[in-house]
Protein backbone atom coordinates (compact mmCIF):
# COMPACT_ATOMS: atom_id res chain seq x y z
CA UNK A 1 0.00 0.00 0.00
CA UNK A 2 1.51 3.33 -1.02
CA UNK A 3 2.76 5.79 1.55
CA UNK A 4 0.40 8.47 0.22
CA UNK A 5 -2.65 6.27 0.76
CA UNK A 6 -1.49 5.32 4.23
CA UNK A 7 -1.02 9.00 5.17
CA UNK A 8 -4.48 9.73 3.80
CA UNK A 9 -5.91 7.02 6.07
CA UNK A 10 -4.31 8.67 9.08
CA UNK A 11 -1.19 6.53 9.43
CA UNK A 12 1.70 8.19 11.24
CA UNK A 13 4.83 7.38 9.23
CA UNK A 14 6.98 6.99 12.36
CA UNK A 15 4.70 4.47 14.11
CA UNK A 16 3.87 0.78 13.53
CA UNK A 17 1.13 0.16 11.00
CA UNK A 18 -2.18 1.40 12.28
CA UNK A 19 -5.02 -1.13 12.48
CA UNK A 20 -8.25 0.37 11.08
CA UNK A 21 -11.21 0.36 13.49
CA UNK A 22 -8.93 -0.68 16.37
CA UNK A 23 -6.46 2.20 16.52
CA UNK A 24 -7.31 5.91 16.19
CA UNK A 25 -6.34 7.90 13.13
CA UNK A 26 -3.49 10.37 13.17
CA UNK A 27 -5.12 13.72 12.41
CA UNK A 28 -1.90 15.75 12.35
CA UNK A 29 -1.50 15.43 8.59
CA UNK A 30 -2.11 18.55 6.51
CA UNK A 31 -5.13 17.06 4.75
CA UNK A 32 -7.03 16.66 8.01
CA UNK A 33 -6.42 20.19 9.36
CA UNK A 34 -6.31 18.73 12.86
CA UNK A 35 -9.64 17.01 12.28
CA UNK A 36 -11.66 19.94 10.93
CA UNK A 37 -12.10 18.38 7.48
CA UNK A 38 -14.01 15.54 9.15
CA UNK A 39 -16.83 18.04 9.62
CA UNK A 40 -17.71 17.38 5.95
CA UNK A 41 -18.52 13.65 6.27
CA UNK A 42 -20.24 14.34 9.59
CA UNK A 43 -22.51 16.98 8.02
CA UNK A 44 -23.15 14.73 5.01
CA UNK A 45 -24.10 11.82 7.24
CA UNK A 46 -26.56 13.94 9.20
CA UNK A 47 -28.06 15.34 5.99
CA UNK A 48 -28.38 11.92 4.35
CA UNK A 49 -30.27 10.46 7.29
CA UNK A 50 -32.48 13.48 7.97
CA UNK A 51 -33.53 14.03 4.39
CA UNK A 52 -34.21 10.31 3.95
CA UNK A 53 -37.19 10.70 6.28
CA UNK A 54 -38.21 14.22 5.24
CA UNK A 55 -38.30 14.28 1.44
CA UNK A 56 -41.99 13.96 0.58
CA UNK A 57 -43.65 11.48 -1.72
CA UNK A 58 -44.84 12.30 -5.25
CA UNK A 59 -48.11 13.95 -4.30
CA UNK A 60 -46.32 16.57 -2.20
CA UNK A 61 -43.32 17.24 -4.46
CA UNK A 62 -42.95 19.95 -7.10
CA UNK A 63 -44.32 18.74 -10.39
CA UNK A 64 -41.82 17.13 -12.72
CA UNK A 65 -39.19 16.62 -10.04
CA UNK A 66 -38.02 13.09 -9.38
CA UNK A 67 -37.55 11.82 -5.83
CA UNK A 68 -33.78 11.37 -6.19
CA UNK A 69 -33.16 14.80 -7.68
CA UNK A 70 -35.12 16.45 -4.87
CA UNK A 71 -33.37 14.30 -2.28
CA UNK A 72 -29.84 14.94 -3.54
CA UNK A 73 -30.44 18.67 -3.83
CA UNK A 74 -31.93 19.00 -0.35
CA UNK A 75 -29.23 16.80 1.17
CA UNK A 76 -26.46 18.91 -0.35
CA UNK A 77 -28.10 22.16 0.77
CA UNK A 78 -28.55 20.88 4.33
CA UNK A 79 -24.94 19.70 4.53
CA UNK A 80 -23.70 23.10 3.35
CA UNK A 81 -25.98 24.82 5.89
CA UNK A 82 -24.60 22.67 8.72
CA UNK A 83 -20.99 23.41 7.74
CA UNK A 84 -21.67 27.12 7.30
CA UNK A 85 -23.40 27.25 10.69
CA UNK A 86 -20.47 25.55 12.40
CA UNK A 87 -18.04 27.99 10.79
CA UNK A 88 -20.20 30.93 11.82
CA UNK A 89 -20.42 29.64 15.39
CA UNK A 90 -16.66 29.17 15.51
CA UNK A 91 -16.12 32.70 14.19
CA UNK A 92 -18.54 34.12 16.74
CA UNK A 93 -16.82 32.25 19.57
CA UNK A 94 -13.42 33.46 18.36
CA UNK A 95 -14.59 37.08 18.19
CA UNK A 96 -16.10 36.83 21.65
CA UNK A 97 -13.03 35.32 23.32
CA UNK A 98 -10.19 36.94 21.38
CA UNK A 99 -11.66 40.36 20.74
CA UNK A 100 -14.44 41.23 23.19
CA UNK A 101 -13.04 39.56 26.31
CA UNK A 102 -9.58 40.99 25.59
CA UNK A 103 -11.12 44.43 25.12
CA UNK A 104 -12.87 44.15 28.48
CA UNK A 105 -9.68 42.88 30.08
CA UNK A 106 -7.70 45.83 28.72
CA UNK A 107 -10.24 48.28 30.09
CA UNK A 108 -10.44 46.65 33.49
CA UNK A 109 -8.89 48.69 36.32
CA UNK B 1 -59.68 46.97 -11.97
CA UNK B 2 -58.50 44.80 -9.14
CA UNK B 3 -55.17 43.11 -9.39
CA UNK B 4 -55.60 39.33 -9.86
CA UNK B 5 -54.55 37.21 -6.95
CA UNK B 6 -51.35 35.21 -7.26
CA UNK B 7 -51.81 32.05 -9.32
CA UNK B 8 -49.19 30.17 -7.33
CA UNK B 9 -50.56 26.93 -5.94
CA UNK B 10 -51.10 26.81 -2.19
CA UNK B 11 -48.44 24.98 -0.17
CA UNK B 12 -49.19 21.26 0.11
CA UNK B 13 -50.80 20.11 3.32
CA UNK B 14 -49.76 16.72 4.55
CA UNK B 15 -52.73 15.03 6.17
CA UNK B 16 -51.69 13.18 9.32
CA UNK B 17 -55.20 11.93 10.03
CA UNK B 18 -54.29 8.52 8.67
CA UNK B 19 -51.08 8.20 10.68
CA UNK B 20 -51.18 5.07 12.72
CA UNK B 21 -48.86 3.39 15.13
CA UNK B 22 -46.56 0.90 13.44
CA UNK B 23 -45.13 -1.17 16.32
CA UNK B 24 -43.57 -3.80 14.07
CA UNK B 25 -41.80 -1.13 12.04
CA UNK B 26 -40.62 0.59 15.22
CA UNK B 27 -39.19 -2.65 16.62
CA UNK B 28 -37.47 -3.46 13.33
CA UNK B 29 -36.04 0.06 13.21
CA UNK B 30 -34.61 -0.46 16.68
CA UNK B 31 -32.94 -3.69 15.61
CA UNK B 32 -31.55 -2.64 12.23
CA UNK B 33 -31.35 0.99 11.07
CA UNK B 34 -33.71 1.47 8.13
CA UNK B 35 -35.49 -1.86 8.53
CA UNK B 36 -38.64 -0.17 9.78
CA UNK B 37 -38.99 1.94 6.65
CA UNK B 38 -38.21 -1.03 4.43
CA UNK B 39 -40.96 -3.00 6.19
CA UNK B 40 -43.39 -0.18 5.40
CA UNK B 41 -42.49 -0.38 1.72
CA UNK B 42 -39.99 2.49 1.56
CA UNK B 43 -36.98 0.50 0.44
CA UNK B 44 -34.93 3.48 -0.72
CA UNK B 45 -35.49 5.39 2.53
CA UNK B 46 -34.53 2.26 4.42
CA UNK B 47 -31.33 1.84 2.44
CA UNK B 48 -30.42 5.50 2.88
CA UNK B 49 -31.04 5.35 6.63
CA UNK B 50 -29.04 2.13 6.90
CA UNK B 51 -26.15 3.62 4.95
CA UNK B 52 -26.18 6.92 6.82
CA UNK B 53 -26.51 5.59 10.36
CA UNK B 54 -23.96 2.80 10.02
CA UNK B 55 -21.70 5.02 7.95
CA UNK B 56 -21.60 7.58 10.76
CA UNK B 57 -21.21 4.92 13.46
CA UNK B 58 -18.41 2.97 11.83
CA UNK B 59 -16.89 6.19 10.52
CA UNK B 60 -16.56 7.30 14.12
CA UNK B 61 -14.86 4.02 15.02
CA UNK B 62 -12.55 4.43 12.03
CA UNK B 63 -11.55 7.91 13.23
CA UNK B 64 -11.19 7.26 16.95
CA UNK B 65 -10.67 3.52 17.14
CA UNK B 66 -12.91 1.08 18.95
CA UNK B 67 -12.07 2.91 22.20
CA UNK B 68 -14.81 5.47 21.38
CA UNK B 69 -17.49 2.84 22.13
CA UNK B 70 -17.10 2.18 25.86
CA UNK B 71 -20.03 1.84 28.23
CA UNK B 72 -17.76 1.77 31.29
CA UNK B 73 -15.67 4.87 30.71
CA UNK B 74 -18.04 6.97 28.55
CA UNK B 75 -21.45 5.84 29.73
CA UNK B 76 -23.36 8.99 28.82
CA UNK B 77 -21.99 8.98 25.28
CA UNK B 78 -22.67 5.25 25.05
CA UNK B 79 -26.35 5.86 25.77
CA UNK B 80 -26.50 7.79 22.50
CA UNK B 81 -24.41 5.23 20.63
CA UNK B 82 -26.65 2.41 21.87
CA UNK B 83 -29.55 3.95 19.93
CA UNK B 84 -27.89 2.59 16.78
CA UNK B 85 -29.08 -0.81 17.92
CA UNK B 86 -27.61 -4.23 18.74
CA UNK B 87 -24.65 -3.45 16.50
CA UNK B 88 -23.43 -0.87 19.02
CA UNK B 89 -24.03 -3.24 21.92
CA UNK B 90 -22.09 -6.00 20.13
CA UNK B 91 -19.23 -3.59 19.39
CA UNK B 92 -19.00 -2.60 23.05
CA UNK B 93 -19.20 -6.23 24.15
CA UNK B 94 -16.26 -7.09 21.88
CA UNK B 95 -14.32 -4.11 23.21
CA UNK B 96 -14.93 -5.01 26.86
CA UNK B 97 -14.47 -8.78 26.68
CA UNK B 98 -11.91 -9.30 23.93
CA UNK B 99 -9.72 -6.19 23.84
CA UNK B 100 -9.51 -4.83 27.38
CA UNK B 101 -7.16 -6.41 29.88
CA UNK B 102 -7.47 -7.21 33.57
CA UNK B 103 -4.56 -5.34 35.05
CA UNK B 104 -3.44 -3.50 38.14
CA UNK B 105 -5.20 -0.30 39.02
CA UNK B 106 -3.19 2.96 39.10
CA UNK B 107 -1.34 3.69 42.32
CA UNK B 108 1.01 1.88 44.70
CA UNK B 109 -1.69 -0.59 45.83
CA UNK B 110 -2.87 -1.22 42.29
CA UNK B 111 -1.59 -4.80 42.19
CA UNK B 112 -4.08 -5.73 44.91
CA UNK B 113 -7.03 -4.30 43.04
CA UNK B 114 -7.10 -5.48 39.40
CA UNK B 115 -9.47 -3.62 37.11
CA UNK B 116 -10.73 -4.00 33.56
CA UNK B 117 -8.96 -1.36 31.49
CA UNK B 118 -7.39 -0.66 28.12
CA UNK B 119 -3.95 -2.17 27.68
CA UNK B 120 -1.00 0.18 28.01
CA UNK B 121 1.37 0.64 25.04
CA UNK B 122 3.93 -1.70 26.67
CA UNK B 123 1.46 -4.54 27.31
CA UNK B 124 -0.16 -7.36 25.35
CA UNK B 125 -3.25 -9.37 26.26
CA UNK B 126 -3.32 -13.04 27.24
CA UNK B 127 -6.30 -14.35 25.23
CA UNK B 128 -6.93 -17.19 27.69
CA UNK B 129 -7.12 -15.21 30.92
CA UNK B 130 -7.57 -11.62 29.71
CA UNK B 131 -4.73 -10.47 31.91
CA UNK B 132 -2.02 -8.07 30.84
CA UNK B 133 1.51 -9.19 29.99
CA UNK B 134 4.23 -6.55 30.08
CA UNK B 135 6.50 -6.84 27.04
CA UNK B 136 8.44 -3.55 27.21
CA UNK B 137 9.89 -1.41 29.95
CA UNK B 138 7.31 1.28 30.65
CA UNK B 139 9.92 4.03 31.06
CA UNK B 140 12.58 3.28 28.45
CA UNK B 141 10.52 1.20 26.02
CA UNK B 142 13.26 -1.44 25.95
CA UNK B 143 12.02 -4.90 24.96
CA UNK B 144 11.60 -7.46 27.73
CA UNK B 145 11.51 -11.24 27.80
CA UNK B 146 8.07 -12.69 28.27
CA UNK B 147 6.13 -15.94 27.82
CA UNK B 148 4.25 -15.81 24.53
CA UNK B 149 0.64 -16.83 25.33
CA UNK B 150 0.10 -18.12 21.81
CA UNK B 151 3.03 -20.56 21.75
CA UNK B 152 4.07 -20.87 25.38
CA UNK B 153 7.67 -20.03 24.42
CA UNK B 154 9.82 -17.63 26.39
CA UNK B 155 11.17 -14.99 24.03
CA UNK B 156 12.20 -11.35 23.62
CA UNK B 157 9.41 -8.98 22.56
CA UNK B 158 9.36 -7.43 19.09
CA UNK B 159 7.59 -4.32 17.70
CA UNK B 160 4.79 -6.64 16.52
CA UNK B 161 3.91 -7.37 20.17
CA UNK B 162 1.51 -4.58 20.91
CA UNK B 163 -1.77 -4.05 22.77
CA UNK B 164 -5.06 -5.28 21.20
CA UNK B 165 -6.08 -1.68 20.52
CA UNK B 166 -4.70 1.80 21.10
CA UNK B 167 -6.59 4.07 23.44
CA UNK B 168 -7.60 7.26 21.66
CA UNK B 169 -7.26 10.69 23.21
CA UNK B 170 -7.77 14.27 22.10
CA UNK B 171 -9.38 15.21 18.80
CA UNK B 172 -9.72 11.68 17.31
CA UNK B 173 -11.48 10.50 20.45
CA UNK B 174 -13.79 13.51 20.51
CA UNK B 175 -14.73 13.21 16.85
CA UNK B 176 -15.15 9.45 16.91
CA UNK B 177 -17.35 9.53 19.99
CA UNK B 178 -19.40 12.39 18.59
CA UNK B 179 -19.99 10.66 15.26
CA UNK B 180 -21.19 7.49 16.98
CA UNK B 181 -23.52 9.35 19.30
CA UNK B 182 -24.96 11.46 16.49
CA UNK B 183 -25.58 8.26 14.52
CA UNK B 184 -27.64 6.95 17.43
CA UNK B 185 -29.60 10.15 17.83
CA UNK B 186 -30.38 10.33 14.11
CA UNK B 187 -31.50 6.70 14.27
CA UNK B 188 -33.88 7.68 17.06
CA UNK B 189 -35.52 10.13 14.66
CA UNK B 190 -35.85 7.33 12.12
CA UNK B 191 -37.33 4.96 14.74
CA UNK B 192 -39.95 7.54 15.69
CA UNK B 193 -40.70 8.22 12.02
CA UNK B 194 -41.14 4.51 11.33
CA UNK B 195 -43.28 3.96 14.41
CA UNK B 196 -45.64 6.89 13.83
CA UNK B 197 -45.97 6.39 10.13
CA UNK B 198 -48.77 5.34 7.83
CA UNK B 199 -47.84 2.76 5.24
CA UNK B 200 -47.18 4.59 1.98
CA UNK B 201 -47.81 1.47 -0.05
CA UNK B 202 -48.75 -2.11 0.72
CA UNK B 203 -46.06 -4.68 1.27
CA UNK B 204 -45.09 -6.37 -1.94
CA UNK B 205 -46.72 -3.65 -3.96
CA UNK B 206 -45.21 -1.85 -6.90
CA UNK B 207 -42.53 0.68 -6.24
CA UNK B 208 -40.47 1.22 -3.12
CA UNK B 209 -37.48 2.52 -4.99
Amino acid sequence: MSLALLLLLGQDASMPLRRPFLDPMDLHGAIWLGGWTLLVPLALGIAIIYKAVRVPEAEHRPEGKGWWSVYCRQTFILAVQIIASMIALAAAAYLFVEVYVRWIQDRAP
Amino acid sequence: MTKPLSSAPPPPRIDHAEDTLQPVAAVLACLIPGAGHAYLGDIRRGVLIFTGVLGLFFGGILVGGIDVVDRREDFIWFLGQALVGPIALATDNYHQNHLKVIGPAPGPEGRNHPILRSAHPYEVRDPRTGHEIQVRDERSGAPLEFTDPATGNHRMSTPMDRPPNVKSIGRPNELGTLMGTIAGMMNLICIIDAGLHRARRSRGGKGGW
